[in-house]
């Protein structure tokens, strides 16, 4: 069996993430994993932050925690994915979005200002991506309903968060939606609190993708066990 | 406010539409044909229980769409549910999911059109209707491909569908979008369709003037005991009762 963080950031790209992505990596092989989906914020604030440069190249900003990841990863024999933890300007609602295209970001430099239902119809001719609602019981933070996407993240481990997971799991199963586990890694307290089982290994978003869309919930990994 | 705009529903509404009777006969084998594939674990099992599976599995992708209003690309219907036990490689499923999608929608379920479609078509276009269809649909091509067998396509501007939107009716976002393509005004819209699940309560969401609902097979596996308190303006059995309802709401 193989454990995989899903939602993770790193002090590179995220502008509240604390620890390097190779720091991260190896923390996370210690901790037993085989490997983590790093998922930076994709926010107007968090892009803002990389200064005054063209949206290519905050793109390429974006994606350099999980290049300094994928560079670790060979060494650490771990799998290093990436997604991002979307926040469009409707709202603070998070998605995690897996399966985008480095040219599908760079295509769209509006995108931070569409509503879901927009990123949706945007997103629908693409095969292999999923799209869950993060921690949707959050403080401010509002559950989609009727709900657009696949899936909600049903367990967020970040422990200086309420994020009511009690109430995302029954909604989800109510609708049958997808689901998840994250831990929302940015500090040293967060490693390994969440994450997913797989019964066989993920190299590719696309593995990653359809994998994740049979999680069951005895899949998911809660405060670092199942 | 004078209306001129009508949307229309696909399947149920301008199409009456059965499951067939047999599909359990011959669905395996011509799955596998469309994969180009022999002697698969679809042909390979028993009959029943291959076709139960399939069934079972639909059913799960059903469930899912029914509760979300997401609509998920068929390479992924494909893959991910109905075939998910079947083990046939994903490029495979990949290379011909529109032909699965397309066999669903036009050999599992048949389609013909309602009695009376172009009467009441050319009735509306007399009238300087501007018209358009939202379909609930798993395919890219049925319902481009079903009108345009019928000789009714060009009466509508629009053709918006769930497989393009990734998004599905009841959503408001999907009447939104057909209206907005059509540069159309939501209080000059009615809304025709043969569900209150997914139509009545849609465009009353959406902010449409009017909903009618026209009853066909499909109406009593979509609309359950939740959908109870919503009822349409209007109830028809047939296509050419709307032209009277358009011409009394346009007279007062």
């Amino acid at each position: 069996m193989y454990r995989y963080e899903t939602h993770a950031h790193t002090k590179e790209s995220s502008l509240c993430g604390h620890i390097a992505a190779s720091e991260g990596l190896r923390l996370y092989r210690d901790a037993g994993y085989q490997g983590v989906v790093f998922t930076d914020h994709f926010n107007q604030e968090n892009l803002d932050a990389y200064g005054r440069i063209s949206w290519e190249k905050k793109i390429d900003r974006y994606l350099a925690g999980y290049r300094n990841a994928a560079a670790a990863a060979e060494n650490l024999g771990m799998d290093v994915l990436w997604g991002i933890e979307l926040r469009l300007s409707e709202n603070d609602n998070d998605y995690l979005v897996y399966g985008l295209t480095e040219a599908f970001l760079k295509a769209h430099a509006e995108m931070l200002s569409w509503s879901i239902p927009d990123f949706m119809h945007a997103i629908a001719c693409l095969r292999d991506v999923l799209v869950y609602q993060a921690h949707p019981y959050r403080q401010g933070c509002h559950p989609l309903l009727p709900v657009v996407v696949h899936g909600f993240e049903i367990y967020n481990g970040n422990p200086r968060h309420d994020s009511h997971n009690d109430r995302a799991e029954r909604v989800a199963n109510e609708q049958h939606l997808l689901i998840l586990s994250g831990s929302d890694f940015h500090r040293h307290e967060d490693l390994a609190t969440g994450g997913v089982v797989f019964s066989k290994r993920v190299k590719s978003i696309s593995e990653f993708v359809c994998a994740a869309r049979t999680l069951q919930s005895t899949s998911l990994i809660r405060k670092g066990s199942l | 406010m004078k209306l001129d705009t009508v949307l229309f529903d696909m399947g149920g509404t301008l199409e009456e539409i059965k499951y067939v009777a047999d599909a359990q006969a011959f669905l395996p084998k011509r799955l596998e044909q469309v994969l180009g594939l022999e002697g698969s674990q679809l042909t390979r099992m028993d009959i029943h229980a291959c076709y139960a599976r399939l069934k079972h599995n639909y059913a799960s992708y059903r469930a899912f769409r029914e509760e979300t209003c997401v609509e998920v690309h068929p390479a992924m219907v494909w893959r991910d549910w109905i075939l998910k036990d079947f083990t046939i490689a994903d490029d495979v499923i990949f290379d011909h999911c529109e032909e699965l999608a397309h066999v669903w929608e036009t050999e599992v379920i048949t389609r013909r059109t309602r009695d009376g479609i172009e009467q009441m078509l050319d009735a509306l276009a007399r009238r300087d209707i501007h018209m358009g269809v939202i379909s609930n649909t798993g395919s890219f091509t049925q319902v481009h491909e079903s009108l345009k067998q019928y000789g009714i396509k060009s009466y509508f501007e629009v053709i918006v569908l769930s497989s393009e939107l990734g998004i599905r009716k009841p959503h408001p976002y999907v009447f939104h979008h057909a209206l907005k393509s059509m540069q159309r005004d939501a209080l000059r819209s009615m809304y025709v369709g043969d569900t209150i699940s997914r139509d009545v309560i849609g465009a009353r969401n959406a902010g449409l003037l009017k909903t009618v609902q026209i009853a066909s097979e499909f109406t009593k596996l979509s609309d359950d005991a939740s959908t109870g308190g919503y009822r349409p303006d209007y109830v028809i059995h047939s296509l050419m009762d709307l032209v009277p309802i358009i011409d009394e709401i346009n007279e007062t």
